[in-house]
């Protein structure tokens, strides 16, 4: 595929992944091409084990594509970089920092003056709702607590696109209503190109502009939907549950996760045992 | 209303008599074995009445250790043993945190060095006395290779395993935050890895403590081993025990004053490293 300038913030072209094993490569994800446009949040649903976070590592510039190109603003991705923040799961703030140093890290590392980075981390403690937390460090708060900071501390850095691997994934259900609600106003506060990753359909719908669905693994992306936002009022889940078009929308999604599924309870344990982990 | 005065009952003071009962006790306690192990002694001594040359009274040692001490004998044989065992450390640490380093984070050179460095745990630094006093002598140099060789390798052995146990999420979190190499090992991998640095520096100075005390005992340069094994040749075991009891005690002083409250400082502040 040729490298045509665009004005997508992130193409990717003809991406393909195999992983070395004890027993030779094993593909991880099928052919993938991709785009994303600035300030778009795109998310992505699939069955464990097709490949999603190896698609998002690739986009950190974690792991070199085995096959194909990513490009962020028109430029190849060779390695991780400021410009594309990253929120993990869970384990990524460091325990040995207080709320406010781990926000401020990334600002510290691009050498912004302190007077200036407390100001941004003192914005974004306010915009997740750390307020009072500042001095905490992170075995005093709690898994939901912990993940705000992950957030804040992404945003802190203000880099374009912001990938998030399932980032309420280890949250308990009702501080994860919350904390979908919170990314959805920051996002809206913000222009960020936001591409995140999920195995749950209510969340990917709720949260993207545009869902994609990937097939079981090798995954490829067999289908895409918009998400018509603008005709949502509020973002909450009051709404969202009452919205017939989206519970409509939700539903579609759903059904083409569970083809993937059907056959994939047999496949996924062949899978795991193999010890390849996506 | 009386439920949010409760705290403030509780946190009432004790009357002043049973506060100062209670430091005793902790006092006690903390005293307790060291009592029972003189009574012992004194009891077996009085009633079996053995020789001077046999076994002395706790009196006695006493006696010795406040005359010992007076002319300042003590104090030049334990200075030469903290300064072997200060620089000992000193060097250790800085050649087997970086060495550490570099083959925690070389998986294959983990995966090989671990047989290699059990081997050399299991090769004491006893055992290299008679290699090392040939080629250097009786002398200071003998006693502190056969230290530093003692305490490097549990410091680098565990500087090894807190690198692999940092969580490698907070190295590529870092990364995509602009993160360098070198920050990465200043602000990730040096403070995940302390609390092992310090266990394997409690380790390394419990078994070159020991190691100290063998050496200068074959060696004779100074030091508590010189103390003890050159009052056995001329049969003082006043002079014996009084050493004995120098080696337990600076060894506890060292471990509590120094390096557990370092311990304290990582591990506690930090909470549980996991999660």
């Amino acid at each position: 595929m040729s490298a045509a300038i665009t004005t997508d913030k992130i193409v990717v072209s003809g991406f393909r992944h195999f992983f070395n094993t004890a027993d030779g490569p094993v593909q991880a994800t099928g052919i993938i091409d991709l785009k994303i446009r600035s300030g778009e949040f795109v998310t992505l649903v699939g069955p464990s084990g097709c490949g999603k976070t190896t698609l998002l590592k690739a986009l950190a510039g974690f792991l070199r594509p085995s096959e194909g190109t990513i490009y962020c603003d028109n430029k190849i991705v060779r390695g991780p970089g400021r410009e594309r923040g990253v929120v993990f799961q869970e384990l990524a703030i460091l325990p040995w920092r207080n709320v406010r140093r781990n926000i401020g890290h990334g600002l510290e590392i691009a050498r912004v003056p302190k007077a200036e980075r407390e100001k941004s981390v003192q914005r974004l403690i306010e915009l997740t709702g750390l307020t009072g937390f500042e001095d905490r460090y992170p075995h005093e708060l709690s898994g939901g607590m912990r993940q705000r900071v992950a957030v804040a501390r992404t945003w802190a850095a203000d880099p374009d696109v912001i990938l998030m691997d399932e980032p309420f994934a280890a949250v308990d259900a009702m501080t994860r209503l919350t904390l979908q609600e919170e990314l959805a106003r920051l996002c809206a506060a913000t222009h960020k190109t936001v591409f995140f990753i999920t195995h749950s359909v209510d969340e990917a719908v709720f949260l993207g502009d545009r869902v994609l669905v990937m097939t079981r693994r090798p995954g490829t992306i067999k289908a895409e939907i918009e998400i018509p936002r603008r005709k949502l009022g509020g973002r909450d889940w009051e709404t969202f549950t009452t919205d017939s078009e989206m519970q409509g929308i939700a539903e579609q999604v759903l059904r083409l996760v569970r083809a993937e599924r059907g056959v994939e309870s047999t496949e996924e344990k062949r899978e795991s045992s193999a010890g390849i982990v996506s | 209303m009386s439920i949010a005065t409760a705290p403030h009952a509780r946190a009432l003071p004790l009357p002043i008599g049973l506060r100062i009962a209670g430091r005793y006790l902790r006092a006690i306690k903390f005293l307790l074995p060291f009592i029972i192990l003189i009574a012992i002694w004194w009891a077996v001594k009085l009633a079996r009445n053995f020789p001077e040359q046999v076994l002395v009274s706790p009196a006695r040692v006493w006696d010795t250790l406040v005359v010992l001490s007076e002319h300042g004998v003590l104090a030049e044989y334990i200075s030469t043993s903290l300064s072997i065992i200060g620089y000992a450390t000193v060097t250790s640490l800085v050649i087997g945190v970086p060495i550490g380093f570099v083959v925690g984070f070389n998986r294959y050179a983990a995966r090989s060095l671990e047989a290699f460095l059990r081997f050399l745990q299991g090769v004491s630094g006893i055992a290299w006395l008679p290699l090392v006093i040939i080629w250097c002598g009786f002398t200071h140099t003998t006693t502190l290779i056969v230290v530093i060789y003692t305490l490097i390798v549990p410091i680098i052995f565990n500087t090894m395993v807190g690198v692999r146990a940092v969580p490698e999420n907070y190295a590529l979190a870092l990364r995509s935050l602009g993160a360098g190499r070198l920050r990465l090992i200043t602000n990730v991998y040096l403070p995940g890895a302390l609390p092992s640095i310090v266990v394997g520096l409690r380790l390394g100075m419990g078994y070159g403590w020991r190691a100290l005390i063998a050496a200068e005992m074959l060696v004779r340069q100074g030091g508590l081993g010189d103390l003890i094994f050159g009052a056995r040749t001329s049969g003082q075991i006043d002079r014996i025990i009084v050493g004995m009891i120098l080696i337990g005690t600076l060894y506890v002083i060292v471990d509590r004053l120094l390096i557990q409250p370092i311990e304290n400082l990582t591990v506690a502040r930090w909470g549980v490293l996991r999660k």
